[in-house]
């Protein structure tokens, strides 16, 4: 079990090793020379020459990957062109506020969709499992920014129960950290919640079709402990899996709800990053994210056994 | 109705001397509808209200010229933020740039974009699920960088090539493809392999055509039902990636006016002008739903796999 | 009063090419410690209307009609909490597939535990105690171990025994068995078989066996029903219907059916097998079910539905020109 766990990590390592070479290919094929950029806009040929030097531009591409590299394996992830701050700490800095917002919508999401999808399944071609389904078409369809400004108009301007936008950080309390994560989560998960009900659903009427079912009906059992004891078990692993992948959304999503609802995140650095074409602030962000996203669909196979005595990892 | 209670054989057989088992209608109202696969399509009511948004929005975007005498990129600064009225169907912005226009106008772009991506992914994406699907030496490799690239959340790595690459339309749509390949090349490979252990492929194989032949004759057509259920998908996802990046200042010029850049722009004054916002955001929902709804309604009657229902 | 009786029954699907007749018309009456087969090959509608007895198919593609009487009482009229006090308490049912019959992300002990929770007012504990002596009744060694493992960790005839654990955890008065045997290698399907029957005898419960294996019926039946298109198409205590088969039909499966002492050598070792194949039971089918394949059939087959009449005692089949009667031009 030890050894399998082991060898799954170590398989995610040529991923992300892939992923950092992509992203490096990508910036060094970007038009415009950093060395300029770096130096500023009134240095001279000189003081541009010695940039160049001094951060090793002017090796070859090989040995510039491999001083990358060795730079990201010490949590070097270069410095701001901006603000001349490291990459890595911009990024800590920010991170609570991200990670936050993350928590609460993975939670939120989680915890509506797969009742919508249990039931919806149960229920299958009825006017409810219609309604749910219909609902979620609409969340796939509406974008997040959108959803963020309805939600926003609604409950903190027409109605004014909410903040309309900020962070207050988990130090200042609780409830005033939650406070300002409500709607910017529900916003934020709306196409997550969408995905998760519809592989719910899928998965279930799968699973319901399953000769065990049948089994437990003729134990006697009631259809809703069918329902959530024995098939929703069985589905697990495929609703997991789709949760795992569903995290990009979340990421993506997050830039967007950040920069709408003035949340000091890592979505906002990358947005005012994009704004100011900070470079490596840029390529630190979308590394770090993939890092992110990489080990929690990592997490998500090594948690496949705990649904599934059947998997080996 | 009990008959006769020996075995002693009947009389020459008249009908009425036969018991006949009683005849009952059936538990179900007896209608028979037999429909094939366009009389099936044609009365799902999400297909045919999906390609009546999309008939209009088209339409819109195609006619847009006809629909508003104003300019979309006009800028009048005698005549900004004004209300709803017949003129200004849904008034003007902070500029003084009729709102209904660049909606109208906005279509265009936000339907380029989607429909590019959705063309070129689709393309290449067979390509390479067709390569990886069939050249065994090459799946690993081209399995594992798709991997790689999916790797990489789907906006961020939008957002990545358009800050380094400038904003221009066809970088955004360059960007978006790039994320969107992966998807379809996975999906093609999935209907090759499993294609390739079926009967009458190992019959073409065996019977000693050509490999081209095979992928040609054999194989591409049956992708093609998965792969435009997929294509439509890639169209509404483009166009809400599309939105995105304009929103976040990461999309098309922002003199261009497409939805998401419509919508930046309202992003200063949506407190008191919410509609600057939510015209252009209900235009694009309305969009990618009637995309996502046709999308569904073909996966549901052209991919059997799915078609159980319960 | 029978212990079962099914009177009339109808179960009928909806489905995209039209309704679908599955069982039409069904009478069957289970007496108390008596074992009654039903026959049939697959969509004669032998599983469907075992299933019908617990209201195992719902949905709103499917209707049934008629009386499921048991103990006097109605199961269709039952409502579904009612209903779940009968299944796995009075009535238990197994199935084909052991393979795919138990949950596989459940434990085994849980699985007979459960049932056990459900009806009778015990403790976890307790329940998991019985759940042990189910396993050492059924014929399960290392039973405590068992108790922990899942499904895919044991044998096919090893779950086939669970199935049977689980059923009859409550000690129910009816054990329906929808081809308990057919998936399962021949020797495990005659340990299966002699586990049932002493277990019948040991518990005195009634047992409705659902088989197309007439093997199966000569072994543990006392009276046999042939279903075929959703009709019974003749019923016979087992003796009667294998010494002289009434309906063309039975005739033929017995033919199927390979003799003890037939070999090669003697001179009618080959099986006969019926020609053609069961008609199906979407849409409305006129005449006799059965007269596209006999080899007795006449004009009149095709137009009237012959109905079932009782030929001596008990016996009843649905044959216009019965196997022994004189057909005219044959």
């Amino acid at each position: 079990m030890l050894i399998f766990t082991l060898r799954r990590i170590l398989a995610t390592i040529p991923v992300m090793l892939a992923v950092a070479l992509f992203i490096f290919v990508l910036l060094y094929l970007a038009p415009g020379d950093p060395a300029e950029m770096i130096a500023g806009d009134n240095a001279s040929a000189a003081e541009i020459e010695q940039v160049r030097e001094l951060l090793g531009l002017n090796q070859p591409f090989l040995v510039r990957f491999a001083d990358w590299t060795a730079g990201l394996l010490r949590g070097d992830l270069g410095v701001s062109v901006f603000s001349r701050k490291p990459v890595t700490e911009l990024i800590l800095q920010r991170l609570e506020p991200t990670f936050s917002l993350m928590a609460t919508t993975l939670i939120i999401s989680i915890t509506a969709a797969i009742p919508m999808g249990v039931i919806a399944a149960a229920r299958a071609g009825s006017w409810i499992d219609r309604a749910i389904m219909g609902t979620a078409v609409l969340g796939f369809s509406v974008p997040v920014f959108a959803t963020s400004y309805a939600l926003s108009w609604i409950f903190s301007i027409q109605l004014n129960w909410l903040p309309v936008q900020g962070y207050q950080p988990l130090s200042e309390g609780l409830w005033a950290w939650f406070r300002h994560l409500i709607i910017p989560s529900i916003a934020l998960g709306s196409v997550y919640m969408a995905l998760i009900a519809r592989i719910t659903r899928t998965s279930m009427l799968e699973v319901l079709n399953q000769d065990y079912i049948r089994t437990a009906m003729a134990k006697g059992q009631s259809r809703t402990r069918i329902l959530f004891e024995h098939a929703l078990k069985n589905a697990a692993v495929s609703i997991l899996t789709v949760i795992g992948l569903g995290v990009a959304l979340l990421i993506g999503g997050a830039v967007v709800t950040e920069s709408v609802f003035s949340i000091p995140g890592i979505g906002r650095l990358t947005v005012d990053a994009i704004l100011q074409r900070d470079y490596p602030v840029i390529q630190g962000v979308v590394l770090f994210f993939s890092f992110v996203y990489v080990l929690i669909n990592l997490a998500v196979d090594l948690a496949y056994r705990l649904f599934d005595p059947r998997i080996r990892l | 109705m009990t008959g006769p209670t020996s075995l002693t054989p009947t009389a020459s057989p008249r009908a009425d001397q036969f018991s006949a088992a009683p005849v009952r209608p059936p538990l179900f109202p007896d209608r028979v509808v037999r429909r094939g696969l366009f009389g099936r399509i044609g009365r799902d009511t999400a297909f045919v209200v999906g390609i009546g948004l999309i008939v209009v929005i088209v339409g819109g975007a195609v006619f847009a010229p006809l629909l508003t005498p104003h300019d979309p990129m006009m800028i009048s600064p005698t005549a900004r933020l004004r209300p709803f009225s017949t003129d200004h169907l849904f008034g003007t912005d902070r500029l003084g740039r009729d709102l209904f226009a660049r909606v109208v106008y906005g279509a265009r772009i936000s339907l380029f974009v989607g429909v590019s991506v959705a063309f070129l992914a689709a393309l290449i994406g067979l390509f390479i699920g067709l390569v990886s699907g069939y050249v065994r030496a090459l799946d690993g490799l081209i399995m594992r960088s798709m991997d790689a690239l999916m790797s990489i959340p789907g906006i961020l790595l939008a957002i990545a090539m358009m800050a380094l690459f400038g904003s221009s339309v066809s970088n955004v749509i360059i960007s978006i493809t790039l994320v969107e390949i992966p998807r379809v090349a996975r999906l093609v490979r999935g209907v090759v392999l499993s294609l390739r252990e079926q009967v009458f492929v190992e019959a073409a194989v065996t019977s000693g055509n050509s490999s081209s032949r095979i992928i040609l004759r054999h194989i591409l057509p049956n992708t093609m039902a998965p792969l435009i259920v997929q294509a439509s998908y890639v169209c509404a996802s483009a166009m809400l990636t599309e939105s995105i990046l304009s929103f976040i200042g990461a999309g098309v010029p922002v003199t261009v006016p497409s939805w998401g850049n419509v919508m930046a722009d309202g992003r200063a004054l949506w407190q008191i002008r919410p509609s600057m916002i939510f015209v252009p955001a209900v235009a694009l929902s309305l969009t990618i739903l009637a995309i996502n709804l046709v999308g569904d309604s073909l996966r549901d009657h052209l991919d059997p796999r799915l078609n159980r229902k319960i | 009063m029978a212990l079962l009786e099914l009177k009339d029954l109808r179960v009928h699907f909806r489905t995209p090419n039209g309704i679908n007749r599955a069982v039409d018309g069904l009478d069957l009456v289970l007496d108390a410690g008596e074992t009654v087969a039903i026959v049939g090959e697959s969509g004669s509608g032998k599983s469907v209307a075992s299933m019908s007895i617990l209201r195992l198919l719902h949905g709103e593609n499917c209707r049934s009609d008629g009386e499921i009487l048991y103990q006097g009482r109605n199961l269709l009229d039952l409502d579904e909490k009612a209903m779940r006090r009968i299944r796995g308490n009075e009535i238990s049912m197994i199935f084909q597939e052991p393979m795919t019959a138990l949950n596989p992300v459940m434990k085994v002990g849980r699985q007979i535990s459960e049932a056990i929770l459900l009806h009778q007012n015990v403790d976890r504990d307790t329940a998991m105690r019985k759940a042990q002596d189910m396993l050492d009744l059924v014929g399960i060694p290392e039973s405590k171990r068992r108790l922990d493992e899942y499904p895919h960790q044991l044998s096919g005839g090893m779950r086939q025994r669970v199935m049977i654990a689980i059923a009859l955890a409550c000690e129910p008065s009816i054990l329906i068995a929808d081809e308990p045997t057919t998936a399962l290698d021949v020797t495990i399907q005659a340990q299966i078989l002699d586990l049932v029957k002493e277990l019948k005898d040991r518990l005195g419960t009634s047992v409705l066996i659902v088989t197309h294996d007439l093997g199966v019926v000569a072994e543990v039946a006392n009276r046999v029903v042939v279903m075929y298109a959703g009709q019974k198409v003749e019923e016979a205590g087992v003796g009667d219907l294998f010494a002289a088969p009434l309906h063309p039909y039975t005739e033929g499966l017995l033919r199927a059916m390979p003799k003890l002492g037939t070999s090669r050598v003697t001179p009618d070792w080959r099986l006969a097998e019926i020609p053609g194949q069961i008609v199906s039971t979407i849409g409305e089918i006129k005449g006799c079910v059965f007269a596209n394949r006999c080899n007795r059939v006449q004009e009149v087959c095709h137009e009237i539905r012959p109905a079932l009449r009782t030929f001596g005692s008990g016996r009843v089949a649905a044959c216009h020109f019965p196997c022994g009667s004189k057909v005219p031009d044959v």
